[in-house]
């Protein structure tokens, strides 16, 4: 065997991206390149909508200030005023479900916008004033909903919102939080918090920890997109994890040890669901914050709230791997409706005003 | 100088009714009227001479003619009754909030199938956000003088109509001001005004009816002419 042979294996044609030290050494934090690369040619007016943990909001926003298209499905009322807005957690995600920190409660919304199950499925609970909260979206307003009648519409109202994302968008981006979460064991209700955690009563006959594995996961989430390709076979997924970490765990470990196993089997599922599917992709935003090459730089002083300079870098990488190449179809996200009502106050007001002139003619 | 008023009126388009209505019926009525849209983005303010229309010609016009007429400053607080349609202006308030299709599920009405369902705590907030100076100001004429707001005459069944004139007659009783509801006295069964009541524009009360809403105010108590 001749010394040149036996030097040919695959290593030597591997691009220098697959090395850490040209890829990652030598260019440094910020001179990291083709982290990712969109294996789909999106419309140049490709559709977005965004769902998952917190950390989702802010692909949305990044969305939005770059003007693309965000689909927000379930907008406040127009003319809300941005802090109202804010206090009711409208243009938060592309619909107003709040946090989807577990895949088991995707497909609870899953569910709900394909109408396999109905609003009544979710558990309410009512509190000592009277006041009604979903528990699937515990925190979405500030005081409660004033009955069960105006909750249920509420849930129902959010389920046709999220069946638009599924059905109106090119790409439907979904951040994985948590695999830790808490069930009833009675009815299998998913909670996206504990009760009793700020909204429900902790029954501990009913209301049971569970840590999702990475079967059950997968599990769910399939079922999840299993649906949403029903309802629309051109979807493409867009997967994330994100990087915060946990803020408490109820598994018994330390909270470090708890988050790096909820970070590694979430990103397992979704670097195994994107090679599964082709319709389904994974971005790093995980590892561009929470690998070694920050040094934790991007995290806050308390080691979990992620600093504005990390978002900014994870969105950089985002765009620049994005490919919208493609023709764009019109898709205009404007409402008709808005300009149609506009134009009718303006008349209306026409009309008043001319009431006024002509009361004075009159006198 | 012209014999002091018996009545005041104060309000946008739907206040013409009432002064029409109160012609009819032989009332001295002296009005101020400016359109539901200044009155909806406040061009009005109350001062050391009372209320004040602001940023509005007709308004501010109509205002000085009133008080050359009149001989006073405080027109609104001179001792005459008012009856007023300030604080509701719902063609301002209601389409913008029904734009993305929003709307507000009432505990008799239908369960909301369609479309999208913002909460009464939210429509709450939304109404306080663009009535609250309306209602403050209210609340001090009310202190000022006998004070009486009319509700607008239940004219359509559209979405969120009713559920905003509720709220906003909500705010005002809470700050202590009368409201009255023609809807109760003058309503077909169905709690609608009857097409005849109307002006062509399906939306304004006629003179008739205002003298209607006059006649049953008085019958009610609320005005003692």
């Amino acid at each position: 065997m001749s010394k040149d042979r036996k030097s040919d294996n695959p290593y030597r044609h591997i691009a220098p991206r697959g090395f850490w030290r040209s890829a990652v050494s030598e260019p440094g934090l910020f001179g990291l390149s083709e982290l990712w690369t969109s294996c789909w040619q999106l419309p140049a007016d490709a559709m977005f909508a965004t769902f998952g943990s917190c950390f989702a909001q802010h692909i949305s926003r990044a969305l939005i200030s770059r003007k693309m298209n965000w689909l927000n499905a379930e907008p406040a009322p127009g003319r809300t005023p941005p802090e109202l807005a804010q206090k009711y957690n409208y243009g938060v995600f592309s619909a107003r479900t709040g946090n989807i920190y577990t895949a088991a409660q995707l497909l609870i919304w899953a569910r709900l916008a394909s109408g396999q199950i109905g609003p009544e499925s979710v558990e309410y609970w009512t509190d000592d004033e009277g006041l009604v909260h979903d528990l699937l979206r515990p925190k979405i307003e500030p005081t409660g909903f004033a009955s069960d009648k105006e909750a249920m519409a509420s849930v129902a109202s959010t389920a046709r919102a999220f069946a638009r994302c599924i059905t109106e968008t090119d790409v439907f981006v979904f951040t994985l939080g948590l695999t830790e979460g808490w069930i009833n064991r009675k009815t299998g209700q998913s909670y996206s918090i504990c009760p009793g955690t700020g909204v429900g009563t902790f029954d501990p006959e009913a209301h049971v920890f569970h840590n999702y594995t990475y079967p059950e996961i997968m599990r769910d989430l399939q079922a999840a997109l299993d649906i949403m390709w029903d309802m629309n076979p051109d979807l493409r997924i867009l997967l994330t994890v994100s990087p915060v970490p946990l803020v408490a765990t109820a598994s018994g470990d330390h909270v470090l040890v708890a988050t790096q196993y909820s970070k590694s089997v979430l990103r397992a599922v979704a670097g195994d669901m994107a090679r599964q599917h082709g319709a389904v992709d994974y971005f790093p935003s995980y590892e561009i914050i929470a690998a070694p090459p920050t040094r934790a730089a991007f995290f806050e002083p308390n080691m979990r709230g992620i600093a504005r300079d990390g978002v900014d870098l994870v969105m950089r990488h985002f765009f620049a791997g994005l490919d919208l190449s493609g023709a764009a179809r019109g898709r205009d996200n404007s409402t008709e409706a808005r300009q149609q009502a506009e134009e009718e106050m303006a008349r209306e007001d026409l009309v008043c005003e001319e009431m006024i002139l002509e009361k004075f003619n009159a006198s | 100088m012209p014999a002091k008023p018996e009545l005041l009126i104060l309000g946008d388009s739907h206040s013409i009714a009432l002064k029409a209505g109160a012609d009819m019926l032989g009332i001295r009525a002296e009005a101020l009227h400016f359109s539901g849209s200044r009155w909806h983005e406040v061009k009005f303010t109350y001062g050391a001479n009372g209320f004040e229309p602001r940023g509005t010609k007709a308004g501010v016009n109509q205002m000085r003619a009133l008080r050359e007429r009149l001989g006073v400053e405080d027109v609104f607080g001179m001792g005459v009754p008012v009856i007023s349609t300030m604080a509701f202006h719902l063609g301002r308030l209601v389409p913008p909030f029904g734009w993305e299709g929003h709307q507000i599920q009432d505990e008799d009405a239908p369960f909301i199938d369609t479309g999208l369902v913002a909460s009464r705590a939210f429509a709450l907030d939304y109404v306080q956000h663009y009535r609250l100076r309306h209602i403050r100001v209210a609340k001090r004429l009310a202190r000022s003088t006998d004070l009486t707001i009319v509700a607008p005459p239940p004219a359509f069944d559209r979405p969120n109509y009713d559920s905003m004139r509720a709220i906003i007659s909500g705010l005002l009783t809470q700050a202590g001001v009368t409201v009255y509801d023609p809807r109760e006295d003058l309503a077909d069964t169905d709690g609608m005004f009857t097409p005849d009541m109307l002006e062509a524009d399906g939306v304004h009360a006629t003179a008739e009816t205002g003298a209607k809403i006059i006649e049953a105010m008085r019958k009610r108590g609320l005005l003692r002419l």
